[in-house]
């Protein structure tokens, strides 16, 4: 089916420029000068993907493409600006406004393929009759921060916020999509810890980690069970970092994608949706990949998100973070359903086995970061 | 009248008798006629005759020998020998040892008379004349002795008119003076004794024989003056020296102890004038002395020129503590850690006086005893041993150094040497001095201190303005280039994706070209065709359009064209890094040296057709940073380096140093040049945004202040520049090790 798209600029040279591109691209192209104009013709036409200018006339882009969402929620909605002022582009991706942000100057590819590719996942997930999960982080407020203390201006501190992050999967996957859906095509953020350097914690913690939470809790149990995602993430976390910190030491550039909340994606959004709109478990952790592809996640996370599926014939690389996860993702299971206690008959004795030794080891080590999970919940 | 008492030797009384009558005709002579074997020489004495006649008739010779010795005893009596002639020549003999006169017995009775009166005469005559001499020679002997003593005085006095010589030589000489003025010259020996000091003669042995004279100034005792004789047995030496000699020795004495008090006289105005000299002196050093100088070795150099022989201790009272510190001197003294614990304990022990005025004599003290407690709990016995050493001393001063009733200091000499013994007066004066210019120095430095803080909290709060004014136009020219950027975007957008388009067009255009000469080609081959003029027009208008030349010259206008929108692209690119918003690049740890190494290795190809490339890259552990960042500051600043070597190139010696150094917590990295220099007036201008040398279209003049911005805002830390117009250029970037922790307070610390 050919995407329809609606471009809104206020310079006419633009609109030409992406009008020859993209209708010789086999596009149907729709421009409008204005916000006003534009609306009008979503109103007349039948659009799928709306890529509004920011700053124009009267209305400008956020407003416009807010409007958008209120009118036609599965529209799908970018920014193209030359502006790149921090404030603006967090505030069109945070609340859900937008769903990506481009800069001018553009290359046209990028935007056709990124277009081509959300409608994919769009029809996609409306197949699936999980269109309703693409907005379902921006219509819930994120957990507050365990910290019940407000922090104070002067303790925006890089690793206060990222402690904060661990104990927060919600705020980790919302801060992880905004960041990619920022600039498309310049570069990806799979780990927390850069995606605080580049926004700074200061911002982070405005945009991801303060929130009213009466909305969630109204639920009553969904307290226990997201602490218990919480904690299931974090293990498999700091698991993660624990046997891939060699591979760390190697390289110094490389960073430690964020992938513990992955395993309890599912369970996440299942609490997150409202009973009746509810899925069911099996249908969630099947959409998973599609999801976190349309909010823009690194490929690693789409590929975690498959493997944890089950489906790792579809995952082309050979990751160490992604065995990783494999790994503590399991281990993490067992020693929380069945409790491991250290056999202290054996733990003086050699190890015969070598992979058994590693398996007892990661299990201790799992144990210990439980215990220190636990001790932090 | 007094009679003649005349004793006759007679052999016979007859004889004896006849002369008697002979002669009593005359009442003037008494008579004793021994017989001659009778005991003569007891009737001599008995009689003490004063004239003896003696007869011929002694006929036995020996008699007569014996006779004449006998009388030989008694030269002092005349005698008158009554001879035959034929013995005349006998007479004549013994007359020649004594006898007074003769007589021939023949004509004794005339003539016998008028010689005894001739020899009694004659005799009176020669005792008269034996007396005189013998006074003659008394008083000759008499005045030989006052010429040596003469001579000994006159050669003292000699002596101790040689001003200029020194005392141990004078009281040398002096005593080798003595012995020749003495009775018995080789017998003698002298000795001096001169404040402990012995001076002696080379025949000095001891001995308990000596006489001795007391040296005295005024009442003190100075020393004596011992003269003693070499051998001696014990009957001769029971008086060896006589009065004369005991006196002489007092009038040397005497002389010496004049000698002496004129010399002691003399050292003392000499020493007064040397200390007034080292007063005034003192007074000028002190005078000139500066804050920077380190005064209390000013003062002990001062006082180690006083006491030149003593061991000086300086102390500087600390009103925290109320205790007073030894100052250790940074001379290459090795006694240094002597006088360490010696100050130690003797400053311990000193008594601080809760009020304390210079002028009060009171605080000179001397703190001889006890000091020996020091000795205690010193295991040390080296160490030990110097103290007990320098504790040895002859007196030992200490002075506080007060001023207006404030303790400063405190002075301890130890005086090891008599020499370094001065008046009190002196040593207070000096201490007053250095009491003043220690106040003074100590109030300059207050104000110093004060000052410097000052002007440091000055120097602070002007760099904060320039830093904030510096932000400030960084922030502003941020919003104005990403308004700027954003109004470029625009056109640029359209610019470079129509560009894209366009070169699609260009393309079929180019191809559909192409298909038609293909076409055109194959029908001249018809040329009998009816529409062949038609064709002919075509390619004879294809021809003047010159459509080959422009089909082939299209690529290359279209990528140059294409060059340019991104160099646009890479400009307008800069001027959003103001705003830092489209950086997502995180910051990661990093080894700073691999990161210039790389960046190097970027440059090398650039920089090295101007300048050599010299690295000293020392340990520095991981730094955080953003390394994208990081990479373009050191391009910027290793282009600008090599910019600046463009005059000079690499054979011109043009030369880059880059050298990396750690210094917790922050990384250095220097990047120096010898190229052109920045010109002073340019200098403060080079960070600014748009600020360029380059002619114009060159440079942007936004590498430098997007250098500054990375590196002060984005990392806490700090780029400076410092330069030499026509010598050289060095930037010396400096980041904390963990830029990522930085909290808001430690970031604006680093700022300052």
């Amino acid at each position: 089916m050919i995407p329809r798209i609606l471009f809104v600029d206020d310079e006419q040279n633009i609109l030409s420029s992406l009008r020859r591109f993209f209708f010789s691209e086999n596009f149907e192209v729709h421009t409008a000068l204005s916000s006003e104009s534009g609306m009008k013709l979503l109103h007349e036409k039948p659009i799928d993907f709306v890529i509004s200018d920011f700053r124009m006339p009267e209305t400008n882009g956020i407003a416009f493409l807010k409007q958008v969402r209120d009118e036609f929620p599965n529209c799908g909605r970018a920014i193209l600006s030359g502006l790149s002022d921090q404030e603006i582009v967090l505030s069109a991706l945070v609340h859900g406004i937008a769903e990506c942000y481009f800069v001018k100057p553009w290359e046209n590819e990028t935007i056709a393929e990124e277009i081509v590719r959300r409608q994919k996942i769009r029809d996609l997930l409306k197949e699936q009759g999980a269109l309703m999960l693409i907005d379902i982080l921006e219509s819930l407020p994120p957990l507050p921060p365990r910290d019940t203390q407000p922090l104070r201006a002067e303790n925006y501190d890089t690793r206060k916020v990222l402690s904060l992050l661990e104990e927060n999967i919600l705020s980790t996957l919302r801060l992880l999509k905004v960041v990619n859906s920022a600039y498309v095509g310049i570069r990806k953020t799979s780990s927390i810890r850069s995606a605080v350097q580049i926004l700074g914690p200061e911002t982070v913690f405005k945009y991801f980690l303060q929130s009213n939470i009466s909305a969630f809790y109204d639920n009553p149990g969904a307290k226990e069970k997201l602490l218990e995602l919480q904690r299931h993430s974090y293990i498999v976390d700091r698991v993660i970092e624990q046997i891939t910190d060699d591979k760390k030491n190697q390289d110094l550039y490389s960073e430690i994608p964020t992938l513990g909340f992955l395993t309890v994606l599912p369970q996440l959004l299942m609490l997150l949706l409202p009973p009746d709109e509810n899925p069911g478990i099996k249908k969630l952790s099947s959409v998973c990949p599609a999801l976190l592809s349309f909010w823009n996640l690194p490929i690693i996370f789409v590929e975690a998100s498959l493997i944890l599926e089950g489906k790792e014939s579809q995952v082309p690389q050979d990751d160490v973070f992604l065995k990783a996860l494999s790994i503590a993702h399991r281990a993490t299971e067992a020693v929380l359903r069945e409790g491991y206690i250290a056999d202290k008959k054996n733990s003086g004795s050699q190890v015969k086995d070598k992979s058994e030794y590693s398996e007892k080891i990661l299990r201790e080590q799992v144990a210990k970061t439980a215990e220190e999970a636990f001790r932090r919940f | 009248m007094r009679k003649l008492r005349v004793m006759i030797l007679a052999d016979t009384p007859m004889r004896a008798e006849s002369l008697k009558g002979e002669l009593r005709k005359s009442d003037m002579y008494e008579f004793c006629t021994p017989l001659v074997d009778t005991d003569v020489p007891g009737t001599i004495g008995d009689f003490s005759p004063t004239l003896i006649i003696v007869t011929s008739h002694i006929s036995n010779r020996e008699k007569r020998d014996g006779l004449a010795g006998l009388l030989d005893e008694e030269k002092t009596i005349p005698i008158i020998y009554i001879t035959e002639f034929s013995e005349n020549r006998i007479v004549l003999q013994t007359d020649s040892i004594q006898s007074s006169g003769y007589v021939i017995k023949s004509l004794e009775h005339q003539l016998l008379k008028p010689v005894i009166d001739l020899v009694m005469i004659r005799h009176h005559l020669t005792r008269k004349f034996q007396k005189k001499e013998q006074i003659l020679l008394k008083k000759t002997f008499n005045l030989r002795k006052r010429v040596k003593e003469l001579h000994c005085f006159y050669g003292i006095s000699k002596i101790t008119e040689q001003w200029g010589k020194p005392v141990d030589e004078v009281l040398q000489e002096i005593t080798d003076k003595i012995p020749p003025a003495m009775k018995n010259p080789e017998q003698t020996f002298a000795c001096t004794v001169y404040r402990g000091r012995r001076y002696h003669t080379n025949n000095y042995v001891p001995t308990s024989f000596t006489l001795t004279k007391e040296l005295r100034a005024g009442e003190n005792l100075i020393g004596r003056i011992e003269i003693g004789f070499i051998t001696g047995k014990d009957e001769e030496i029971k008086h060896p020296f006589q009065y004369e000699e005991i006196d002489l020795l007092n009038g040397i004495a005497a002389q010496l102890e004049n000698y002496l008090e004129r010399k002691s006289l003399e050292i003392k105005i000499e020493r007064r004038n040397r200390e007034l000299s080292y007063l005034s002196e003192t007074a000028m050093i002190f005078s000139e002395i500066s804050i920077s100088d380190d005064i209390f070795k000013v003062i002990t150099n001062q006082l180690s020129r006083l006491f030149p022989n003593s061991i000086i201790i300086i102390g500087e009272y600390c009103p925290k503590e109320h205790s007073i510190a030894f100052r250790a001197m940074d001379s290459a003294d090795n006694r240094a850690e002597l006088l360490n614990s010696l100050a130690e304990g003797i400053f311990k022990k000193i008594r601080i006086p809760e009020k304390c005025c210079n002028t009060d004599y009171r605080s000179l003290e001397r703190l001889s005893g006890g000091l020996g407690e020091l000795l205690n709990g010193l295991v040390n016995t080296e160490q030990r041993r110097e103290i007990e050493g320098a504790l040895l001393s002859e007196e030992v001063y200490r002075i506080n150094i007060c001023l207006e009733d404030h303790l400063l200091g405190c002075v301890v000499v130890l005086v090891q040497d008599s020499a370094d013994l001065l008046e009190k007066e002196i040593f207070e004066t000096l201490v007053r001095q250095a009491a003043g210019v220690l106040y003074r120095w100590k109030t300059d430095k207050k104000v110093e201190s004060i000052n410097n803080q000052l002007s440091e909290a000055n120097e602070k709060l002007k760099a904060t303005q320039t830093q904030m004014v510096h932000q400030e136009k960084l922030a502003s020219v941020g919003r104005l280039a990403s308004g700027v950027a954003h109004e470029l975007n625009n056109p640029l957008g359209f610019i470079s994706s129509n560009f894209g388009i366009l070169k699609e067009y260009v393309r079929k255009l180019k191809k559909y070209i192409e298909f038609q000469d293909d076409l055109i080609r194959n029908m001249t081959s018809f040329a009998e065709r009816s529409d062949g003029e038609k064709i002919e027009k075509a390619i004879e208008y294809r021809k003047k359009k010159n459509i080959g030349y422009i089909l082939d010259d299209i690529d290359e206008l279209l990528s140059e064209s294409d060059e340019g929108l991104n160099r646009v692209a890479v400009i307008v690119n800069n001027l959003r890094s103001f705003s830092r918003i489209d950086d997502v690049s995180g910051i990661t740890s990093v080894d700073f040296n691999e990161t210039v190494q790389s960046v190097l290795s970027v440059t090398e190809n650039q920089i090295r057709e101007f300048a050599d490339v010299e690295t000293n890259l020392g340990k520095l552990p991981a730094v955080e940073c953003c390394i994208k960042d990081i990479n373009q500051v050191l391009l910027n600043l290793l282009l600008n380096a090599s910019e600046a070597l463009k005059t000079k190139g690499r054979h011109g010696g043009g030369k880059i140093l880059i050298k990396t150094y750690y210094n917790k917590p922050h990384i250095y990295c220097e990047i120096s040049d010898n190229g052109i220099g920045i010109t002073s007036e340019n200098i403060g201008k080079i960070f600014d945004p748009f600020f360029t040398t380059k002619e114009i279209g060159q440079g942007t003049g936004l590498g430098l202040s997007i250098s500054y911005d990375i590196i002060v805002n984005k990392h806490g830390g700090k780029l400076t520049v410092e330069s030499q117009e026509g010598s050289g250029t060095q930037f010396t970037l400096i980041i904390p090790e963990r830029s990522v922790v930085l909290t808001p307070q430690e970031h604006s610390d680093t700022h300052l």
